[in-house]
């Protein structure tokens, strides 16, 4: 029957229901997870996604699958009328039900060998559980004055749903030619618009009809519809776009009656036997008829319509695609030249520039549009897994959760392809054997579900891939064992390896072998055709892992062909891309500050970011381009002399090597390209344009600072362009070895210009950065120490009088204890006077006494008394002695820088003004020493 | 009977099969590659697509020429056109490159009708490192036509 058909029928029907079923997978593990919180919508997309593929199948005759989309549409129409609730078993049903189909579209003319029997069978138990008998038919009668045939057998259920939802049944029947083709729709666009509109219950081609073969080409082949919608008859013609004879409508009075009667589906379809199918019995006149009003027919319809979400796509041949990228590029170049050649004209010809704005605009959003179309969302890959991993862990027995980050990042289409395999593969290691059971994973204080995360991002001008796992991860010892055992490594090989260097054994050719896979007890199985897969792309892949803790395997792509945004810098007259992935941030060092923010560092130039030091790479240098400035004086272009960017302190002496010679000695110079011979060495240009040069604008610094790794370095540019949306072209084999760049691409104006590659312009320009980030340690120390010094300063201390007008300051943290002592508790033994503290005697010691201050005031009833920490034994204690003082007047945190003081004796640190006082800083503990009253304690 | 595309590099006339051309143009906005080596001029955006342009003359050892009036590129047809032509019967087996790539050349000439036992081995005259390229000569009435080994041109050593 299908050859009837056209091919491009058959096949616009395939990719049609391929992507039907791209589209719900997501809807039915929502179902899943949803239980019976279903929002109605995400069931009606599953539904008319089903119904579509079983209407086109039975359109195109391919019974197979026809009947099995038509039963997973009877157990989903259950669901969406609230008949049935969703339970593992049915998602079961219907997951398997949808790989079988999948199966079935991957090779559509064997459809009818793939067998289905056992998804029949699941989803029949189903229905049958529900009190529905799969197949029950239901006799409809035709009406009188249409050509239609006079009864039809429908399925009992779904001709009961139609009617419980208020629809008519309508005979429908369209010319292939006449009615579809010549209107300029194809079969299934005539198939898709009868479902916006309604309910397809049967289509078919019947060849029966066609007597002969000149009959069929006199006749036009007719598609039979069998139709439910809520329209009137006149509506629905005009709907199905049919002249209104060739739709008629199904008595449906009499169903209507016993539905009524008896609103059970069994019940409903139960009396009515099956019949013949109606295409065989045409001949008979349809019997008058009168039809059923039904209610809210146009909003019905409306909402129908509208129905299905997502946006609508069209396949494209990705030849096309190709040739259309390569014309709109032609297209550009034209355009510029169409500029170039008018640009002189525009005040001529009235108009003209508007025109010419609009055609530069177009070009632009024109080329940009068509470059996007290859791109596509590695979520196209990525959502597949959800799925995968659902049923891999209702085999395993294990709970394990799939987070997505990153989908919408962009691919071109073909890398998107072929990353499929690899990802599978790691994905299915993943759940198979780095995630535990939900009970180890328990006892290793886990959640018992395990987490699988896809993540991906563009960096450092390639896409990431990085999938993690939260599992048992990979013991690197028995990795390194199998790997010794097989004899991938030797022993001695092995003691110079990191951890990491060892897991990533598991990716050598020969390592991953079924047993090595509960050996290692994480992943393994095949990762060497992972990485060659990988590698196949132009990418690398990498793994990470920590036992107990999970694995994270990265796989990194290139950029080849990949749209990434990228800084667009000049140097002389040249312009070269820099993914913006790798550009950290901007400096502009004006002309009058570059001799404080550029230094030098062991001979090679850094720049000073905050509190880093950078090395600087001035681009021109690295890459053998002449340097080049704008004339302030001419603006004509000239040769810049200066070696360095420090130099501008000295314009006389750079010249002659004060400075070391620049990284690269410029080849440039060479005259390779044969742009005439290397240019001559001016005279040194006059120093007082030189030193204008120097602090004008012209002579600011563009830097770009760029990431590589966990290392920053400066570019110095000369002009700084857009940010640029650029497709990436790989290097052809003859510049391969061009280590700075990483592609080339087309700008807009149609030039091509080179994309630096930001770890190559290291190796290029031989940085180091250990020898920095050595200095950097160095700095940061002499920084803290300098700190230390400034803290040493940072004093608290204890403001205290002595005699009326005399200030004392000593530091908090030399003080034990501040007693208060009556005047009449000083005990006076001789020449010394004590005091009675905590049963001792406890010597005092007046200021007076030690220093040339004058005596605390004896009319005082009360005074202080201050007792000095000292160390004895590595611990603190108690000093064996007090100062007096008269009271205290504040506890101040002071940074002060001390002054010699005018006042001599033991203990005195210097002076300093405090709260406008002269102050006297006092070191307690020396002036206990200068007292005679430490012994045996140390400061 | 092969046909050959002649073309000059300064007074000298070169000659290369036809069937390995793909096409003939003056895209002259060559963009130069850094640390590439000598013999590569640079690379043009052939109507979207990047093609690999090589400095013929320097290549053959003679002094690299400046862009004039005459200038062309000539673009190869890649190894895999070249093997889908061979296989269709319409041509000889030839290789250049998986890669567009193209020669600078001084200017175009005419196409030259030769039988193949009209080629004869290159004169002893030539020096060593030219000799490496060549496949033959032919007499012409214009002069002595060089024919390049392509293979040898394009290849890395």
């Amino acid at each position: 029957m299908s050859s009837i058909v056209d091919e491009s029928i058959i096949s616009d029907f395939v990719a049609e229901s391929r992507e039907h079923l791209n589209r719900i997978e997501p809807d039915l593990l929502a179902m899943e997870q949803g239980g019976q919180a279903l929002s109605q919508e995400t069931l009606n997309r599953v539904f008319r996604a089903i119904h579509s593929i079983k209407g086109g199948a039975g359109f195109l005759a391919f019974e197979s699958l026809k009947g099995l989309s038509h039963a997973m549409e009877s157990v989903l129409m259950l669901v969406r009328d609230g008949k049935l609730g969703v339970n593992p078993d049915l998602m079961d049903a219907l997951f398997a039900s949808m790989d079988r189909l999948r199966a079935m579209l991957d090779d559509i003319q064997a459809s009818d060998q793939v067998p289905i029997a056992q998804e029949m069978g699941r989803l029949a138990a189903i229905l049958e559980g529900q009190g529905v008998e799969p197949g029950a038919q239901v006799t409809v009668q035709g009406r009188a004055g249409g050509d239609g045939p006079r009864a039809f057998n429908l399925d009992a259920q779904e001709v009961a749903s139609a009617l419980s939802h208020g629809m008519n049944l309508f005979h429908a029947k369209a010319f292939l030619h006449r009615d579809i083709k010549d209107k300029g729709l194809t079969p299934l666009g005539f198939l898709t618009n009868a479902l916006s509109v309604g309910q397809v219950l049967d289509a078919y081609i019947d060849p029966m009809e066609i007597a002969g073969l000149e009959a069929c080409l006199e006749q036009d082949l007719a598609v039979t519809l069998l139709f439910g919608s809520v329209l009137e008859q006149d509506l629905a013609a005009l709907a199905l776009k049919l002249p209104p004879a060739q739709v008629s409508m199904l008595d449906t009075k009499a169903l209507r009656k016993q539905m009524k009667a008896a609103p059970s589906v069994r019940e409903t379809s139960a009396p009515l036997a099956p019949e013949v199918s109606a295409p065989e019995a045409p001949a008979a006149p349809p019997e008058p008829e009168e039809g059923t009003e039904a209610p809210g027919a146009a909003a019905e319809a409306g909402r129908a319509a509208k129905g299905d979400n997502g946006p609508e796509t069209l396949r494209v041949r990705v030849g096309l695609l190709t040739d259309l990228m390569n014309q709109a590029g032609e297209l550009v170049l034209s355009r510029n030249q169409l500029l170039r050649a008018l640009a002189e004209r525009g005040r001529d010809i009235p108009g003209l520039n508007s025109i010419l704005q609009n055609i530069n605009q177009v070009t632009s959003e024109l080329q940009e549009g068509i470059m996007q179309t290859r791109m596509q969302p590695i979520g196209t890959v990525f959502n597949r897994y959800p799925r995968i991993i659902r049923d891999m862990s209702r085999q395993l027995g294990k709970q394990i959760e799939v987070q997505i980050k990153g989908a919408e990042a962009e691919l071109d289409k073909s890398i998107v392809e072929l990353l499929v395999d690899p990802l599978t593969h790691i994905i299915r290691n993943c759940a198979d054997h780095a995630i535990e059971s939900p009970e180890e994973r328990k006892k290793a204080r886990k959640n018992p579900t395990g987490q699988i995360l896809l993540h991906a991002y563009h960096q450092g001008g390639q896409v990431i891939i990085a999938i993690k796992d939260d599992g048992r991860g990979i013991d690197p010892k028995k990795v390194l064992a199998k790997a010794i055992a097989k004899g991938l490594i030797k022993e001695s090989q092995a003691r110079d390896m990191s951890e990491r260097e060892i897991v990533n054994l598991v990716f050598a050719p020969g390592f991953s072998t079924a047993e090595a896979v509960s050996d290692i007890s994480g992943r393994g199985v095949g990762m060497d055709v992972v990485r060659s897969n990988t590698e196949k792309l132009g990418g690398h892949v990498e793994l990470e892992s920590q036992v107990g803790q999970g694995t994270t395997v990265v796989l990194r792509l290139p950029l080849t062909l990949a749209i990434i945004p990228s800084m667009i810098v000049g140097v002389s007259s040249h312009r070269f891309a820099i993914p913006q992935v790798n550009v950290v941030e901007f400096v502009w060092v004006r002309a009058s500050e570059v001799a404080r923010r550029i230094e030098r560092v062991h001979g090679a130039e850094v720049l000073r970011l905050r509190d880093q030091l950078l090395p600087l790479i001035r681009l021109a240098d690295v890459l053998g381009i002449e340097r080049t400035y704008l004339d302030p004086v001419t603006g004509a272009r000239r040769e810049d002399r200066r070696r360095e960017l420090a130099d501008r302190r000295a314009p006389g002496a750079a010249e002659e090597g004060e400075a070391p010679p620049p990284p690269e000695a410029s080849p440039g110079k060479r005259g390779r390209k044969g742009k005439g011979a290397p240019p001559p060495a001016d005279p040194p240009p006059p120093v007082a344009r030189l030193q204008d040069r120097r602090t004008d604008w012209r002579s600011d610094y563009n830097i770009v600072v760029l990431r590589v790794g966990s290392n920053q370095f400066g570019v110095v540019v000369d002009e700084l362009y857009d940010i640029e949306e650029i497709v990436v072209k790989p290097l052809s084999e003859f510049i391969q070895m061009c280590k700075s760049f990483s592609g080339a691409t087309i700008m807009g104006d149609g030039r091509v210009i080179m994309i630096l590659d930001a770890g190559g312009l290291v190796t290029q320009a031989h940085l180091h950065f250990t020898d920095l980030q050595a200095e950097e340690k160095l700095r940061h120390e002499e920084e803290k120490r300098k700190a230390a010094v400034a803290a040493s300063r940072r004093r608290s201390v204890i403001v205290c009088t002595g005699a009326p007008g005399e200030y004392f300051a000593i530091p908090q943290d030399q003080i034990l204890r501040l007693e208060k002592i009556q005047i009449t508790d000083i005990q006076r033994v001789g020449d010394r006077e004590f005091v009675d503290y905590r049963g001792h005697g406890l010597p005092l010691v007046k200021l007076e006494r030690v220093i040339a201050v004058k005596p605390v005031s004896g009319g005082l009833q009360e005074v202080f008394m201050v007792i000095p920490k000292v160390i004895e034994g590595g611990s603190v204690a108690q000093a064996k002695a007090g100062i007096v003082i008269s009271d205290i007047m504040d506890a101040l945190d002071v940074e002060v820088e001390l002054e010699p003081a005018k006042v001599d004796g033991p203990g005195i640190l210097g002076s300093a003004i405090l709260q406008h006082n002269l102050t006297l800083f006092l070191d307690p503990i020396e002036m206990l020493r200068g007292a005679g009253l430490l012994q045996g304690a140390e400061a | 009977m092969s046909q050959f595309a002649t073309f000059r590099l300064g007074d000298r006339l070169f000659g290369l099969d036809i069937m390995l051309i793909r096409e003939i143009n003056r895209i002259l906005d060559i963009t130069p590659v850094p640390h590439a080596r000598d013999h590569i001029r640079g690379l043009i955006n052939l109507r979207g697509q990047i093609v690999t342009i090589l400095d013929l003359a320097v290549r053959l050892g003679l002094p690299s020429r400046d862009v004039g009036e005459e200038s062309h590129n000539i673009i190869l047809k890649t190894t895999g056109e070249l093997a889908a032509l061979h296989a269709a019967g319409t041509s000889k087996a030839f290789a250049t490159s998986n890669d567009l790539v193209g020669f600078l050349v001084d200017a175009i000439g005419d196409v030259v009708e030769a039988d193949d036992s009209a080629i004869e081995p290159p004169s002893a005259n030539v020096s060593e490192a030219e000799s490496q390229f060549l496949a033959g000569v032919i007499k012409t009435d214009a002069g002595l036509l060089v024919l390049l080994d392509i293979k040898e041109v394009l290849s890395s050593g």
